[in-house]
Order: C-alpha cells, then sequence, then structure tokens
C-alpha cells in the first residue's frame, strides 16, 4: 500500500513535533508542577498493588484522594515495562503530540483544504498554554484534550456501524478526567444551536449525546459523591483556599487571551465564531462554536481552570481560524487579487511563525529549569529523617515531599476532601512569613511539625530572603544546600505543659 | 393475564423484602440503635407511656398500641417492613387501574421500591408507613368506586396523622377533577386553596432557597435523609417533558406536584408523597425510552444500562448511607453514663437534633428539640443557644446558663464537625476549655460531657 503524500507530511509532522517535545522534555528527569509527583506516586501504587492511592498517608498527614482514575492505569500500564519516568515523559508526549493528528483530521473535515489543515494542526499544538501544561508535566490534559478532538471527529463522521472507536473513546475520556465535561458541555450547546438554527439533527447524533450526558453523570456522581457532600457546590472549585484561587481561576483578560492562545487565531477565531453564529450556517462549524462558547461560558463563571480554559478555546478558535482562512481564500478567489492569493497564505504562515511558532519554541526550551540540587533536598529527607517524620514546605513542594522524601507534608495542592484547608493554608504561610517565634511554634506543634523545608521556591512565593525566627536554638539547621532543612528541636521547646 | 399480574406481584415482594431486610442487615452488623434521631421522639413516648395514657399527651397511635407490648424495639423495626410490603402491593394494584402497559407498571413499582424516599419510609419507624398504607388503600377504594370504603379509609389516616389532611384534600381535588368535573378552574383554586392555608398556618421555613439547599434537602444522594434519588429525578422529569402532549390531560397533576412541592418546604415528609407522583413519570419515561427506535441499539443498550445503573446505584448508596446514619453506640452509652448522675428536671444544651435522645437515655430535658425548631414561632430559644454556641463572651455565655437553668452541655462529633461548629476551639468551645465554670466530665470516642458550676454561690 502506498501512502498518499499529505499523510506522509502530516506522519512527519507529527514525529518531528513528538520528537521536539520528547528532546526537550527529557533535557531533564524532573517535572515543572507539583501534580505530576502525585501523579507518580499513583502510578506506583498501581504498579505495585494493582489499586490507585485512594487513603493516602503521607500527604496532609493522612488523608482520602478523588479523582478519576483511568489515566494512571494506563501510565501505570506502561511504566511495568519501562523505566519509569522516561517513559511517562515520552508517553504524556506521546498523546499530547497526537493533538496534531487530530486537528488535522478535523480540518480536513471541515475546512476540506489540505494545507489550510496542515497549519492548523500546526498552530493548534504550538498554543503556548498547551506546551507550557503537557511538556514537562504529567496532566490529564495531555489525554483529555486530544482525546476530546479525536472524539469529535468521529461524532462529525457518526455513523450506525461505526460506534465502537466513538463508545470506547467517550469512556476514555470520561474515566481519565472531570473536565469532560467541556466536551458534554459544548455537545449540548451544539444540540440547542442545531435546534434554534433548525439544522436537522441525526437521530444518532442525540442518542449518543444522551449516553454521552448520562455516562458523564453517573460516574462523576459516584467518584465525586462523597467530596460534593463535604464541600456541597464549592466542589466545582475543588475547595481551592481563597488565597490562591485567582492562580487557579481568573478574571477575563484579553492580552492574556491573546498571549496564550496566539493573536491570529485569537482575532479570526473569534470572527469566525460570529459570522457563523450570525450570518452563515454550519452545521459542523457549530460544534466547534459550541465547544468554545461552553468553555467560554464555564471560564467567565471561574468554573474551570485557567489553563484548561485557554487550551480548550485556543484549539477551538484554531479551527475556526482554518474556516476563516478557507472562506478568505475562496473570496480573494474571486477578486482580482485571485493572483496574490498564495502570497496571501505565505504572509499567514509567516506570521504565524513570528507570533505563534517561534514563540512555542521558545517556551518549549525553557520548561527544563529544574535542578538536580533542588531534588536532592527532598531526596536527602528520605535517606535522613525518620519515617514518620512531619515535613512543612510550600503547597507546591507537598507532593516532592511525599514522592522523593517519602515523608509526611502538611500540605499540598490537592485541597479536596480537606477540612479548614483555609486555616491550614495560612497556618502553613504563617510558618514561613511569621516573626514571632511562639506563634510559629504554636503552629508546628499543631501539625506536629518535625522538619521545615526553606527552598527558592517558598523564597520567592512569600517575597521573604529568610524565615524570621529561624535563626534559633529550637531549630536546627539540618542541611544547607539550595534548599535549606531546619529541624524543629521539640525537647527544647515545646509549648505543650508537662 | 391474572398469573402474569400475581408473578409480577410476587417479584415486587421479593425484591421488597430483600431491600428492607439488607437495610436492617447492614444497620444491625454496624450499629444497634434504631435509625435516626427522631425515632427516639416515639420511643421516649412508647417507653414512658403507659398504654391509652398516652392519647391524652396527643401521641401518635401507633406509638399508643406499640407501648402495650413486651418487645416494643422489635415491633418498632418490624412494623414499617410489613407496611412496606403492603404498600407495594396497594402501589401496583393501583397502578393497575391508571396504566395500562403492564411492563410500566412493573417498572413503575420498581423505581418506588428502589427510591430513598420508600426505603426511609419502610425501614425507619416514622408517623408516615402506615397512615400512606390508607391513604394508597383509599386510593384504592375511589378507583374502584367504592366510596365509602375510601373516606373511612381517609379518613382513618387523620386519626393517625392529622397534619397529612392536606395530602388527603389534594387527593380529593385530583379526584374530583378526574371522575366528576370537567372543569379544571374548580379543583386547581381547591389545591392553591389548601397550599395557602398550609403554608400559613405552619411556621414559615427559615432556609434561603438556594440550588444547595434544594439539592441537599430533596436529593438522597446528596445527603437528604428523604428525598429522591438524582436518577429517580432526571428520569422523572424526562418523563414529564415526555408527556408535554398530554399536558391537558396531565395539568391537575402539574398542580399537585407545584403544590406538594411547595408544602414540603414546611412539611419535609410530604417528599414521600412527591416521590410517589415522580415514579409514575419515571416509569413512563423509562417505557418511553425503551419502546422508542433508536437508530443504534448499542448506544440505546447502553443508556438504558446506565439508567438502571444509576437508579440501582442511588438506592445503594442510600442504604449503606442510612445505615450509617445516628445515633451511635457511643452517644447513648454517654447518656446513659450521665443517668446515673442527674434527675430528671436537669436541663441540657445540645443540638435540637439530639434532644429526642437525650430525653430517651438520659431521662433528663434537653433545652430544645426538633419538635419545638419545627413548631415554634420564633424559634427563640433554638435563636438563643446558637448565640451561645457561637459565643466566646463569657458574661454572655454565663447568664444564659443561669437564667435557663442549663446543667450540662452534651457535645458529640457530628455539632464539632460543622453541625455547629467547623474549627477547634471555635465558639464556647475555648470557654469550655477554658473557664473554671465548666467541668470535663465525660470525653469517650468524641462524645464530650461538661457541667456547669455557678461558682457565685
Amino acid at each position: 500500500m502506498k501512502l498518499k503524500p499529505r499523510y506522509i507530511i502530516l506522519i512527519t509532522l507529527f514525529i518531528a513535533y513528538f520528537g521536539t517535545r520528547v528532546y526537550f522534555a527529557l533535557q531533564t528527569p524532573y517535572f515543572t508542577d507539583d501534580y505530576s509527583y502525585f501523579v507518580l506516586r499513583q502510578v506506583d501504587h498501581i504498579t505495585k498493588t494493582g489499586r490507585p492511592l485512594i487513603n493516602d498517608d503521607l500527604s496532609y498527614g493522612g488523608r482520602t484522594h478523588v479523582f478519576m482514575p483511568l489515566y494512571f492505569y494506563i501510565l501505570a500500564g506502561f511504566a511495568l515495562f519501562f523505566p519509569k519516568i522516561i517513559v511517562i515523559k515520552i508517553i504524556n508526549n506521546f498523546f499530547a503530540s497526537t493533538l496534531i493528528l487530530a486537528i488535522y483530521l478535523i480540518c480536513s473535515k471541515i475546512v476540506k483544504n489540505r494545507k489550510i489543515s496542515l497549519i492548523c494542526a500546526i498552530v493548534a499544538a504550538s498554543i503556548p498554554t498547551y506546551i507550557n501544561e503537557t511538556l514537562t508535566s504529567i496532566s490529564t490534559t495531555s489525554l483529555v484534550v486530544p482525546g476530546g478532538f479525536f472524539l469529535l471527529y468521529l461524532f462529525l463522521n457518526i455513523e450506525k456501524d461505526k460506534l465502537d472507536y466513538l463508545i470506547l473513546l467517550t469512556l476514555l475520556i470520561v474515566l481519565s478526567s472531570a473536565s469532560a465535561i467541556l466536551i458534554v458541555l459544548g455537545l449540548i450547546i451544539f444540540v440547542l444551536l442545531c435546534y434554534l438554527e433548525n439544522a436537522p439533527l441525526e437521530k444518532i447524533e442525540l442518542e449518543y449525546v444522551a449516553f454521552f450526558v448520562f455516562f458523564f453523570l453517573w460516574t462523576n456522581f459516584i467518584i465525586f459523591k462523597e467530596a460534593f457532600l463535604k464541600h456541597g457546590l464549592s466542589i466545582i472549585w475543588s475547595n481551592i483556599p481563597s488565597n490562591v484561587f485567582s492562580t487557579y481561576f481568573t478574571n477575563i483578560n484579553i492580552a492574556q487571551a491573546v498571549s496564550s492562545i496566539g493573536l491570529l487565531p485569537f482575532v479570526f477565531g473569534t470572527y469566525t465564531t460570529y459570522n457563523y453564529l450570525l450570518k452563515k450556517k454550519s452545521k459542523n462549524v457549530s460544534l466547534f462554536i459550541s465547544l468554545f462558547l461552553s468553555t467560554f461560558l464555564l471560564f467567565i463563571l471561574k468554573l474551570i481552570q485557567t489553563n484548561l480554559a485557554f487550551v480548550m478555546m485556543g484549539i477551538s478558535l484554531v479551527i475556526l481560524f482554518g474556516k476563516f482562512l478557507r472562506d478568505f481564500i475562496l473570496s480573494m478567489k474571486k477578486t482580482k487579487l485571485a493572483k496574490f492569493t498564495n502570497l496571501a497564505i505565505i504572509i499567514v504562515i509567516i506570521l504565524l511563525l513570528i507570533t505563534q511558532l517561534i514563540p512555542g519554541f521558545i517556551l518549549m526550551t525553557k520548561n527544563n529549569n529544574i535542578k538536580k540540587e533542588y531534588i536532592d533536598g527532598f531526596i536527602w529527607l528520605k535517606n535522613n529523617t525518620k519515617k514518620d517524620s512531619v515535613v512543612i514546605a510550600i503547597p507546591e513542594e507537598g507532593n516532592l515531599i511525599t514522592y522523593y522524601g517519602e515523608r509526611k507534608n502538611i500540605i499540598d495542592t490537592d485541597f479536596l476532601l480537606i477540612k479548614d484547608i483555609e486555616v491550614r493554608y495560612k497556618d502553613v504561610e504563617s510558618v514561613f512569613t511569621q516573626k514571632f517565634r511562639i506563634e510559629a511554634l504554636r503552629i508546628l506543634e499543631k501539625y506536629n511539625v518535625d522538619y521545615i523545608m526553606f527552598t527558592e521556591k517558598a523564597k520567592e512565593k512569600y517575597g521573604i530572603e529568610d524565615i524570621a525566627y529561624i535563626h534559633d536554638e529550637c531549630f536546627d539547621l539540618v542541611l544547607n544546600r539550595t534548599v535549606q532543612i531546619y529541624k524543629v528541636n521539640k525537647t527544647l521547646c515545646t509549648l505543650k505543659e508537662s | 393475564m391474572r398469573q402474569n399480574k400475581t408473578h409480577q406481584i410476587l417479584v415486587l415482594l421479593i425484591i421488597c423484602v430483600a431491600i428492607l431486610s439488607f437495610f436492617h442487615v447492614l444497620r444491625l452488623t454496624k450499629n444497634t440503635a434504631l435509625p435516626t434521631y427522631d425515632v427516639y421522639y416515639h420511643l421516649n413516648k412508647i417507653k414512658s407511656g403507659t398504654g391509652f395514657n398516652l392519647l391524652k399527651e396527643n401521641s401518635y397511635l401507633l406509638d399508643v398500641i406499640i407501648s402495650k407490648s413486651n418487645n416494643q424495639v422489635f415491633f418498632m423495626r418490624l412494623l414499617p417492613f410489613i407496611a412496606g410490603l403492603l404498600n407495594i402491593c396497594l402501589i401496583y394494584l393501583i397502578l393497575g387501574k391508571i396504566v395500562k402497559n403492564e411492563k410500566q407498571r412493573f417498572i413503575t413499582s420498581l423505581i418506588v421500591i428502589l427510591s430513598p424516599s420508600f426505603i426511609y419510609v419502610h425501614s425507619v419507624y416514622n408517623n408516615l408507613f402506615l397512615p400512606l398504607s390508607f391513604i394508597l388503600l383509599g386510593t384504592l377504594f375511589m378507583l374502584k368506586d367504592k366510596y365509602f370504603y375510601s373516606m373511612l379509609s381517609l379518613f382513618v389516616v387523620l386519626v393517625f396523622n392529622l397534619s397529612l389532611f392536606i395530602i388527603i384534600l389534594l387527593l380529593l381535588f385530583v379526584f374530583y377533577e378526574k371522575l366528576k368535573s370537567k372543569n379544571l378552574f374548580l379543583p386547581v383554586l381547591g389545591i392553591v386553596l389548601v397550599s395557602y392555608v398550609f403554608t400559613t398556618i405552619n411556621p414559615g421555613f427559615t432556609q434561603p432557597l438556594s440550588i444547595y439547599f434544594l439539592l441537599t434537602k430533596y436529593v438522597s444522594d446528596f445527603g437528604a435523609l428523604i428525598g429522591f434519588g438524582f436518577f429517580n429525578l432526571a428520569l422523572a422529569v424526562l418523563g414529564i417533558f415526555l408527556s408535554w402532549n398530554e399536558k391537558v390531560k396531565n395539568a391537575i397533576i402539574y398542580y399537585t406536584l407545584i403544590a406538594l412541592f411547595i408544602c414540603s418546604l414546611y412539611e419535609h415528609s410530604f417528599v414521600v408523597f412527591l416521590d410517589l407522583i415522580l415514579a409514575y413519570y419515571s416509569g413512563y419515561a423509562f417505557i418511553k425510552i425503551w419502546k422508542s427506535k433508536w437508530q443504534s441499539k448499542t448506544l440505546k443498550n447502553y443508556v438504558m444500562l446506565l439508567i438502571l445503573c444509576g437508579l440501582i446505584f442511588s438506592s445503594g448508596s442510600y442504604l449503606n448511607e442510612m445505615s450509617k446514619v445516628g445515633p451511635k453506640q457511643s452517644e447513648i452509652l454517654s447518656l446513659v453514663w450521665l443517668k446515673d448522675k442527674i434527675k430528671p428536671d436537669t436541663k441540657i444544651l445540645s443540638h435540637y437534633e439530639y434532644g429526642y435522645l437525650i430525653k430517651t437515655f438520659s431521662g433528663a430535658t434537653p433545652y430544645t428539640d426538633k419538635t419545638y425548631f419545627l413548631r415554634s414561632k420564633d424559634k427563640l430559644k433554638i435563636k438563643l443557644s446558637n448565640d451561645v454556641f457561637a459565643s466566646r463572651n463569657l458574661k454572655k455565655i454565663l447568664d444564659f446558663f443561669n437564667k435557663e437553668k442549663i446543667e450540662y452541655v452534651w457535645i458529640n462529633q457530628a455539632m464539632k464537625n460543622g453541625q455547629v461548629w467547623n474549627r477547634e476551639e471555635e465558639g464556647i468551645l475555648l470557654i469550655l476549655e477554658n473557664s473554671p465554670n465548666f467541668e470535663r466530665q465525660y470525653d469517650y470516642f468524641g462524645i464530650e460531657i461538661w457541667k456547669y458550676k455557678d461558682l457565685r454561690i
């Protein structure tokens, strides 16, 4: 069988993109965010016991986790046979790279122009936020976003006898992350839009949407029921403390949106949304307008995290941008400027290179700034402290303590199901920013802390150079490298009555 | 045909026995105390009363009858169970009169059995299961045109539970519209007036209406003790939507649903009746989906499976939650311990929900109880106790204890875990720990009993 040239180009592109990603991802054996280490712990636990780590003795000194487990199982499956961190980085980037294929297929269906489809696929894959989220972090975004777009492609081509892949993909996405709600809501808005515009909907499309909605509701119900009972509707915000709320859920900021999505897709994608919502009609385009609207709606209501919102909106806008390009070229061909069509495409490509691809590439090179000495501090804990020691660090380093140090932390970035998270968050902040020893000792005793980890990240987070009260007989400096670790002298300094 | 009917009833009875027995087995393996704190209102009456003397105290008739027996707790478990079996038969027979499709009848009855509110009414002793039997019996007689027996049954309901008069009136209006009147105006006017009168004579509900309130109060999957299963509710909404082209025929039912919902905000147990109507629509939706032609049979099978799983999951999860519901053995032990140390007129401060429990096991007088919370118009004692619980002002707290002659404070884990306080040393907890006026006399398994000492003397 001979492959068509367009497929050869596409496969080459995919391999190049995947290769570049893997090259940059493997520049460091570490990950850029705290959540990745949580994933690694889950993978470890699954490979050892076959079950995810639900009752965790180390996180918060003992807590219960709630999450969709499938993605961890997939990674654990690979980690069984290959070196863990390397394979996870490769697999995670492999999943993320498939976005290029998904967008190409979708654009081929909607735009019906191979060149434009290729351009869109590359542009979508180089969205800065997407690279940031998936290059050196293990995130369900790597699976759910490409998977979601593959799903939408299959939905565009839905047929009675070809449902197996669609159903399989639905299970995969829903069981991997609660962010499948974006796709569910997108499909519901799509049905509503079709109804309002009298666009004929296939019966099977409605049947599939019903299946997706029921399946999503049921699974999320089972998994997150306890969390809902505990937190009420604020489960949507994952019990995030008010102090960090704005870092996860931000207000609309056009400049940030443009820099996260890219200038051309943002401007022309938005224009296409307006154009096809109010003037023209296209059922296929409506699907991606619906996805954009559902994400936008959840974003302005602060119901989804900013980064995920930018990724989903960005990719939807890239597809709509492709439609704009196609319409633009078609209308240009009807004018006296027809002979400049190729020139126009070249200009667009150059603009995309400047505004999108080069910044994306630069971002990839910047994503490997984690130093070995920093991680060594956490490994030191494992080798030099008692097994039941409790270590305090900033929330963003909590999972490093539990993964590398294998010791109990006071806080990490998984806030769900944690009682009094506001108090705990402020207590941790107070340990680092407090001026008075007595108050700090009160908090340290409250959480039975044995060690304080003081890192560059902590300095940056709280804007301090040193912990004010730390040079005292109550605290012994036991490690003094890039990371400083202080042992709390419990025998000498205690506030409890004997 | 008849054989098929008998067969269906038998299957339903077996399922009902299995579910209700499963609840009791699950409960007894974890906790031998009767489930829910409200039961202790009845147990207190039953244990303290002397047979028909209880009638003078305006007690529930069944409490009076049970108080004559030797094995009261056993009957408190058995009677709801038997009533459950009887009620499911009656529901099936009623559906036989209003639903032609046999499968729909069976599915609707099955949905009723699986519904959390049905499980609650027939697994926990309460003042609803027996009146419900008579309401269903009255409805069946009405449908069989035996009006005298119907009225007699409905009258018996009032003998057992006077607050159900509104249900009877609503039922009568529905029948009036269906059987006698061709005009919707009068029955609807009746429903509106009855609801208005009911909401006027009942003390107002104090909670602000919010999505969170509605979910946690009405949907058992979100924590409601008497509520709908989430999937029952979703299916019922779908059923109403699918039956919309028969809206004129169903109009009176829609008005009744709205009236019942409004009244349930004031008297939450009405959810049981609301659930019965919704079960009809759930069954309707289920059969509609089942019978409708789908382009993809695979998707249809998956959706049906998901709905069934959803229904079963809701009731399974409810059974599990109910088996864990209070009171805990440790709470009862603490009150039994306290009993020897106090006189019957000793006043104990706690959350109103534990009033009956405190009374039953310690013999002391709770400062407030649920009856006061539900029936009092000004709810002054609730407000005062909430103020004291939240206060760290020693003078204010001591004044309250002296004025109300409170001698003990009884605190359990639920109170410390969000019911009253969210944090350690919040409100009065700080004062209890640090003031010489309070002495911790009991502290086991999260239960604390504090004795108040008036140091002025």
